[in-house]
């Protein structure tokens, strides 16, 4: 998949777990909230895992590639060609 | 976009309470050289920042100034549970007592509430890192400070000199991205260009 369809893959199942841990906050023994948090989460880590795979680190304790530190490399978030 | 690591940096286990340090200790909370303006300091700084090390090196930094605000936060909980009345009156808590209980509200030990003026953000990166590195030196005074008022405890005492060693470190870094960022200027005149503004 290509960086920036895999990147919105990855932000929709975070957020979309995001929003599921909110919910859960107020009401942690809904179990069928439970389920969808569990759904959301498997599906982030691993859209992060193929994410990290190819492009790099997203976290400081991410997958790095072969070719030394690429957690600094640009783009940063708040630029636009990351985005 | 971040993420709650449910842990703090370094354990913090107070035994016993004091509320008069706990008034001191705050200052690294909400004071002009605590952590709050630290982080935000880095944070907002690393916008300007014109390379991908520094970049990094300002987001890292800014981040672990979160966990120190965690954990500043977390010794003024530890050492203000279970005040009695006469507690809070001796130690001189009374004031902070009275308009917050003994909730945490980032202020100096002064009591002048948090000022964003404690953040700076030029736009220039030279000017940007000399401001941070200067930043760093004032929270390693301040918690060398507090250390004078922590002599008999040992449990506020052994995480105040994590903290104060951390600002060593990161002056240490922020000196290297000096270097780096004049590495790639005009020798003879650093200050020719803005590095971040013009081209």
């Amino acid at each position: 998949m290509d960086k920036q369809k895999l990147l919105d893959c990855v932000r929709a199942a975070h957020f979309a777990m995001l929003e599921a841990g909110l919910y859960l906050d107020t009401h942690p023994y809904d179990s069928e909230a439970l389920k969808k948090f569990e759904v959301y989460r498997l599906k982030y880590k691993e859209f992060v895992k193929q994410f990290e795979e190819q492009y790099g680190p997203l976290t400081l304790c991410g997958d790095f590639g072969s070719d030394g530190f690429d957690w600094i490399n640009d783009p940063w978030p708040w630029e636009k060609e990351a985005n | 976009m971040w993420q709650y690591q449910k842990k703090l940096q370094y354990p913090i286990k107070i035994k016993q309470t004091n509320p008069k340090l706990a008034s001191y200790i705050m200052s690294q909370y909400g004071g002009p050289d605590g952590e709050i303006a630290a982080s935000l300091r880095y944070l907002s700084q690393r916008y300007a920042m014109p390379t991908a090390e520094l970049k990094g090196l300002l987001t890292d930094v800014g981040t672990e100034e979160l966990a120190h605000l965690e954990m500043v936060g977390a010794i003024v909980y530890q050492l203000t549970r279970n005040l009695s009345d006469d507690d809070i009156e001796k130690a001189g808590f009374d004031a902070y007592f009275v308009d917050h209980t003994n909730g945490i509200y980032p202020q100096a030990a002064s009591g002048v509430p948090f000022n964003a003026m404690a953040i700076a953000s030029k736009g220039d990166p030279i000017t940007d890192l000399h401001e941070s590195l200067a930043a760093e030196q004032k929270a390693r005074t301040t918690y060398d400070n507090i250390l004078r008022y922590c002599a008999d405890d040992p449990d506020v005492r052994d995480v105040i000199r994590f903290l104060r060693q951390r600002e060593v470190v990161h002056y240490q870094r922020f000196g290297e991205g000096l270097r780096h960022l004049t590495d790639r200027l005009n020798e003879k005149n650093f200050y020719e260009i803005n590095p971040s503004f013009d081209k």
